[in-house]
This record gives structure tokens, sequence and C-alpha cells, in this order.
């Protein structure tokens, strides 16, 4: 709760002040409110964003002097000179790289790497003691790490060239709006536009509010209510079964999806009252039609660094591509194509589990990912020769169409019942024990009927929404078109339901943590 | 272009009147006649007062959380059959303890009003603007402080008894390992103004209504010193009042600090309270004359909140 005021009570004062600004002197005021965010919500731990932005900047820094000396005439034919910087610039990338990992491996992952060398050491009866460390985890570090990282390996392919204005840099990875929970920015689409300042924009301001109006809304009123039911049950997983499971995996991923794209919602609707146009990070996750169209839609930008980052890097390297080179020798077929996309994408489903935390269920999850979206693609030739055996139209055929937005929505639910679920014998446990039958009371699972009732129609008008966004395009911009009484209705309205329906205060509702503000 | 302009600040400006007035309209529409049934999360079963039978309450015991745990009603009720209740909120402002107050005198006549005096010495800056804050919203916006209130828009809301009178009865023990003793000072705690201005009108309030009152500091190891003592005691003494500084008397009620604290020493529990709760109930019974209503048949429900208070927590052995 403290965290959503300081946010709120810092846009206001930053949105008052940034508009006073001449705009050649904006960034500023976006700094040092950026800054004070930070430090309100991290206190000393600001250190540690201080350390990644100075070795990110003086990385890319170095990297680009080298680059700059091939250019040099006396440099411009020496091929031995252009390997020597080659490597030097490798050295530089890897340190740099290697010394911000290393932080946020000690900080968020010191506990899990422990248990599992503890683990290793009793396999043999060894006893062994990892040393325990209390460790607090600096704010957004996992998202301003991978923009940092993303920002030197673009410097690295000389994809960008290293920025000289360190205020830039800083900007750029310390943005407030962003720094919580993404999204996560790469420098090319972001660092200049919130250097070079906006002008006050109705528009802007209006949809940036509307959005963030609609981001309470998914948080207070639909995320923050079944959390209510779902930490019920995923305290306590053996004490239920039947539908009352069936309901932990329902309201879980709609919990996670509301809370997380509400966030994205506050998050992407501030920045647009300050002028600026942030990535989207969710596109109607559920209507997509396989597991790569839902990774597609749902945390998009991470998606999107792992592929730039993770997979080109894995599948071009040269070890990877000499060994499939072996093997496509030996037996050339569909298979052997696809070895250099498989390792590389297994590294991307590693990463993307590991990403959202120090424990084994996501690493689970990350790989249940990798194995289906795997197996779609091995079998894909096959599928569509079967197809057009049977006489389908693999694109336009609605039943087979249906299908498959009904197979995905399958495959999105059993996926965030692992990640939701305490342990990931909690999850198998949650979904075998759905067949099974549960005599208890509905409305005694942590929401009553009243609550019930609000909890539905909130999804539905979530649903609603989502349906008009994909069908329609941007539902601001449907509402827009309508007459002033109907916007303004509709507007008090959506104000009305957070402040009367949200679940908060009262000593009754309890404001959740955002779930993604913890990875 | 200037009329487009003048026309667009006119219709934003009017956007937010129309919605404040709404929100307000609604914040009206939840709110109970009687505020004090709005619950919070620094209440825990204050509201129950209302509960009670009008004139029915020989005593309220006011405070913050130092009451909330350390006195209760019904041990005083078990020992000496006198009726009181617990007017205690987390981290309650003097401000706050006199409105309780006045909106319960409107409904009962109580002999004595029991008075824990260390929320007067709140630090100023910090629980004055929060709670200040949190109450300027609350009368700005007063949809924050009803919106759970809709789910009995269509019903009146019961008040349900409280069995414990809204003390928090906790058994845990969690000792405390530090100096046993204050030391004692000639130094003396000056009260901060405006706080004396709310003590002074509670005890204005008593006298204008023939109510007694005493002042009593719960037994705290956290937050209570000798200076504050010396300070509240020439106060009480200048308006005749008597103070029990529990923590003087900490011999005197047998109290042990490796057993009678549920927080190392912060709050009382279970076994604390009733020391203190027999203690203040002996005095007032015998200072003001209050009388054993045990077996009364108009006090038939306080029987019945006995029985199931110690069906719920036992019977506290001392």
């Amino acid at each position: 709760m403290a965290s959503i005021l300081i946010f709120f009570t810092t846009l206001i004062i930053t949105l008052c002040i940034y508009y006073a600004f001449p705009k050649k002197y904006r960034y500023i005021v976006l700094i040092v409110a950026s800054i004070a965010f930070y430090a309100i919500m991290s206190k000393y731990l600001i250190c540690f964003i201080a350390f990644t932005i100075t070795t990110v900047y003086f990385g890319a820094r170095w990297i680009q002097k080298n680059n700059d000396s091939l250019l040099l005439p006396e440099h411009s034919e020496d091929k031995e000179y252009a390997t020597k910087v080659a490597k030097y610039n490798k050295a530089i990338i890897t340190c740099t790289i290697i010394l911000n990992l290393l932080i946020i491996g000690l900080l968020k992952y010191f506990k899990f790497f422990g248990s599992i060398v503890t683990g290793i050491f009793s396999w043999f009866d060894v006893s062994f003691l990892w040393p325990r460390i209390p460790l607090a985890l600096p704010l957004g570090i996992s998202y301003y790490t991978l923009a940092a990282i993303g920002y030197m390996v673009d410097v690295h392919r000389k994809r960008i060239v290293a920025d000289v204005n360190f205020s830039r840099v800083a900007l750029f990875l310390m943005f407030f709006p962003a720094i919580q929970e993404g999204p996560i920015c790469r420098y090319e689409q972001t660092a200049n536009l919130l250097y070079e300042g906006s002008d006050a924009n109705y528009k802007d301001i209006s949809f940036g509010a509307q959005r963030i109006l609609w981001g309470l809304f998914k948080k207070a009123v639909i995320a923050d209510r079944l959390a209510m039911l779902v930490s019920t049950i995923a305290s306590n997983p053996h004490a239920y079964s039947g539908y009352a499971s069936l309901l932990f995996i329902l309201f879980y991923t709609i919990q996670l999806y509301a809370d997380f794209s509400g966030f994205l919602d506050i998050a992407l609707g501030s920045a647009q009252m300050l002028g600026f146009h942030l990535p989207e990070n969710f596109r109607q996750p559920f209507f997509a039609t396989s597991a790569q169209d839902f990774w597609k839609r749902w945390h998009i930008t991470l998606g999107v660094w792992l592929k730039e980052y993770v997979f080109y890097s894995v599948a071009l390297s040269p070890k990877v591509t000499k060994f499939a080179g072996k093997i496509k020798k030996k037996w050339k077929n569909h298979f052997t194509k696809m070895i250099p996309t498989l390792i590389a994408l297994l590294a991307v489903w590693f990463c993307n589990g590991l990403w959202h935390g120090p424990e084994w269920k996501y690493i689970f999850y990350g790989l249940y990912y990798f194995v289906i979206i795997s197996i779609g693609m091995l079998f894909e030739p096959m599928m569509l020769k079967l197809y057009t055996k049977w006489g389908i139209d693999s694109k336009n055929n609605k039943w087979l169409n249906a299908f498959r937005h009904i197979r995905t929505i399958f495959i999105i639910f059993l996926g965030e019942t692992m990640f939701g679920a305490n342990t990931l014998q909690d999850s198998f446990y949650i979904l075998g024990s759905v067949f099974t039958h549960y005599e208890g009371n509905v409305f005694a699972l942590g929401l009553d009927w009243q609550e019930m009732i609000i909890a539905c129609i909130a999804m539905l008008i979530l649903l609603a929404v989502d349906i008009v966004n994909e069908k329609k395009g941007d539902i601001r911009e449907v509402i827009a078109a309508r007459a002033l009484p109907i916007r303004w209705i509709v507007y008090i309205l959506l104000l009305v339901a957070i402040l009367l329906f949200g679940a908060y205060g009262g000593g009754i509702y309890y404001v959740s943590p955002f779930i993604y503000g913890n990875f | 272009m200037l009329d487009k302009k003048k026309k667009s600040i006119i219709l934003i400006v009017l956007f937010f009147v129309i919605t404040y007035c709404i929100l307000y309209a609604i914040g009206i529409a939840l709110t109970p006649e009687n505020k004090e049934l709005i619950q919070t999360y620094r209440t825990v079963e204050l509201k129950s007062v209302f509960a009670e039978d009008d004139n029915t309450l020989d005593a309220l015991v006011v405070g913050h959380s130092g009451v909330l745990y350390g006195s209760s009603p019904m041990e005083m009720y078990d020992a000496y059959g006198i009726t009181s209740y617990n007017l205690a909120k987390t981290t309650q402002a003097p401000f706050e303890a006199y409105h309780t107050l006045t909106e319960v005198l409107k409904h009962q006549t109580p002999k004595v009003i029991v008075l824990n005096i260390d929320e007067f010495t709140y630090d100023k800056f910090d629980n004055l603007a929060k709670i200040a804050g949190l109450d300027f919203l609350n009368k700005a916006f007063p949809i924050f402080n009803v919106h759970t209130r809709w789910k009995y828009i269509a019903e009146d809301q019961v008040i349900p008894r409280s069995i414990t009178k809204n003390y928090c009865c906790y058994s845990t023990i969690k000792p405390y390992k530090g100096h046993k003793k204050m030391e004692p000072t000639d130094k003396v705690h000056h009260i901060f103004k405006p706080w004396e201005k709310y003590l002074n009108k509670i005890c204005d309030l008593c006298e204008e209504r023939g109510i007694g009152i005493i002042f009593v500091e719960y037994p705290t190891k956290t937050f209570w010193n000798y200076k504050r003592h010396n300070g509240f005691q020439i106060f009480a003494d200048n308006r005749g009042i008597k103070f029990i500084d529990f923590n003087l008397l900490e011999e005197e009620i047998g109290l042990d600090w490796s057993h009678d604290t549920c927080d190392k020493g912060d709050h009382m529990n279970a076994y604390g309270a009733k020391k203190c709760s027999l203690y203040v109930a002996k005095y007032i019974t015998e200072t003001y004359g209050l009388v054993n209503h045990r077996g009364e048949e108009k006090y038939a429900k306080w029987e019945e909140d006995l029985q199931k208070y110690r069906e719920t927590y036992g019977e506290i052995e001392i």
C-alpha cells in the first residue's frame, strides 16, 4: 500500500514540476524524481543501481572507444588490430555483464544456490553449512539489470553508439514509472525520448490518467479480491479439492494477469501523462492461439529481450553452429535442422524461469513452456501435411482455431498453477485434486457471496475490455469517439468502482504487494 | 482559440466537481448515523459498545494499544461484578479519544472513566501528521472510510455483542529481558499543548457530567519513563485526579516481566492484563461505590458473555 502511495505522490509532484520547467531541462526533473523515488523505496540499496549505471556507462564507452579506433586511418586495414579489438571488447562486455550478474546472483539467488550446494553435499553424506546472509533486494533489480545488459550488448554489436551523456544512461535505467515492474525498455526506444522531454499534451495526460484508473481497477477490484480466495487455498491446498481447486486455478491466473498488467497500465499511464509511450507488455494474452503466441502477448518486453540477447546469442554462437553442422551432416532432416533453435530455446526458457525467481517451480515453469513450444515446432510440418490431407484450411478453419484457443487456455492455466502454488508438489496436488469431490461451501473460501458477485462482474468487464481492445483497437479511442456525457459516465463509474469495490482498507481487505514486484 | 481553451478548462473543472460531488454523496450515503460504527484496521470490536444496553456500563477504559491489551472488562466483571468497556484503538490520538468518549456518553452514564495517559505523549509530528492527514482525507472523501459498507446497503447492520468488550486477549508469553525498573529522575515531561487541551477537555467533560476520572499508565517497557510519570503526576495533582502508574506498582500487583508480556515488554498478555484489570476494578469499586451486578436480571447478557468468554479463552490463572 505504502509503495503505491509513494509512487502516486512522486508522480503528482513530478507532473506539476515537469511541465513547469522549460522542455530543455525537463530531463533533470525526471532524474531527480527517479532518484528520490528510488532512494525512498530502497534507501541505501540505491548504491547497487548506481554501480550498474556506472559500470555499463563506462564499459560501453570503452567498447565504443575501441570501435572508433578501428576507423582511424592507421588501423583501417589492420586485420590483426581488428581481431585484438574484438577480443578486447569481448573481455570488457563479459566483465561488465558478469559483474552485474554477480550482484543479482548474490542478492537474489544466493540462498537458492546454497540449497543446491547443500543438496549436492548431502547427496554424498557430507555436511556443509551454506552461510546465512540477510540480503535485501534493491527495487527493480531484475528489470534494470536486463535493460543495462541489453544496452551493453547493443553497443558491442554496433547497433547503437555508446552514450557520452551519463545522465541520459542513468535516466534510461532509473525512469521511475518503469523501474518497479518494467516494461523492460531498450535504449534506442526510450533513452532519447526521455532525455529530450515532451510537451504538455491534453490527449496524453487524459489517456494516461484513464489508463492508470484502469490499472487500479484491475489491481484493487479484481486482483486483490481474487487474492482472498487464492491465498486461502494456497496456504493449505491439501484441505481443498474439486471445484475449490478449480477455482484456485482459474482465479490465480486471472489474479496474476490483473495484478501484473494492472501495474503495467499504471506504469505506462504514468509515462504517458509525462508524454512518453513506453513499449507495451501485454496484448490480450488469453486470445492467444498457441503457447508461442501467448508469449508474444504476455510479458512482451521480457520475451523480446530474451529473443534478442539470449536466443540469437546462443543460436548463432560458433559452438552451437559447429555442433549443429556436424549433426546435420550425419542426419539431414527437419529435426536436425531444428537443433540450434532448440538449444537456444532451452537457454531462453531456462533463463525465463530463473528470472522469475530463485525457486525450482519457476525453472520448471520455464521448461514447461520449452517442451510445449518445442513439440509444436517439431511437429508443425507433420501437422500441416495432415491438415492438407484432410482438406482443412489450417489458417481460417473456425473449428480448428476454436480448438487452438481452448488448448492454449488449458496450457496457460496449467502453467500458471505451477507458478502460483507455493511449491511444485502443491501445484501437482491442486491439478490432480480437481477431479475429486469437494463438499465445502464455495462462499467459505475467502469470498462471500457479495464478494463473489463483484469479482465475477469485474472479470466480465475485464473480458469485455480485452475483446474491444482485440477487435476494435484501443478502448480509450473507442470511448473518446462517444458523446461527452457517455464519456464522463464511463470515467466516473470506473472511479466509483475502484473506490467503492476496491479491496483495500477497512480492517477487512489487505492490499497485496504487486506479484511481479518481487521478481 | 482562446474560447476553445476556456471551454476545455471549464469542462475539466466541471468534470472534477461533478466527480467529487458523486463520491462525496456516496460516502455520506454509506456513513452510518454513528461514525464509531465504522470498522477500521485500528479498531477491533470497539463498535460493539453500541450493542450494549443503554446506561448499563459502570466504567469506560479509554486509551491506545496499552489498554487494548491491558484492560480486560470480563475479568473485572467476573471478580467484582462491575460492567466496563475497553474503548481503545491502536495508536489512538487524544482527539480520537475525546470524540469516541463523547459518542459513547450519548448512550451510557458510567460512574468513572479510566484514562490511559501515555497517548498524550505521542510524538507530535509523526502521529499527529499521520492521523490528522487521514482524518482530513476521510472527511474530504468519506467514501475511503466507509467503502466496505456497500455489502450492508440493503440490510440494517446488526451490531454484534463483543464477548471481550474490545479487549485483545493474547496468552502468548514473550519475556522482557532488559532493565526491570524505571530510573527515578526529577526531570519533568512537558505535555504537548494541543494534547494537553484534549486532556483538559476530557477532564472537563467528566466534571460536567459528574463522572469520576482516574489516570492509569498500563505497564510498558518501551514507551514510558520517570520523566513522563512526573509530568502527568503534576497534571493529575493540579486537577485532583488519582494517577495509578503500574510501572511503579510492579511488585504490588505481582507483575512478572518474564511471563506477563506478549511482545517483550511493549504490551501485556492475558496474565498481565488480568493483574492490572483486577487492581483497577478493586480501586474503582471501592472509590466510586460500584455495585456487584452478578445475578441481576438486567445484566443477564453479561453472564452469557462471560460464559462464552471463558469457553473461548479459558480461565486465566495468575
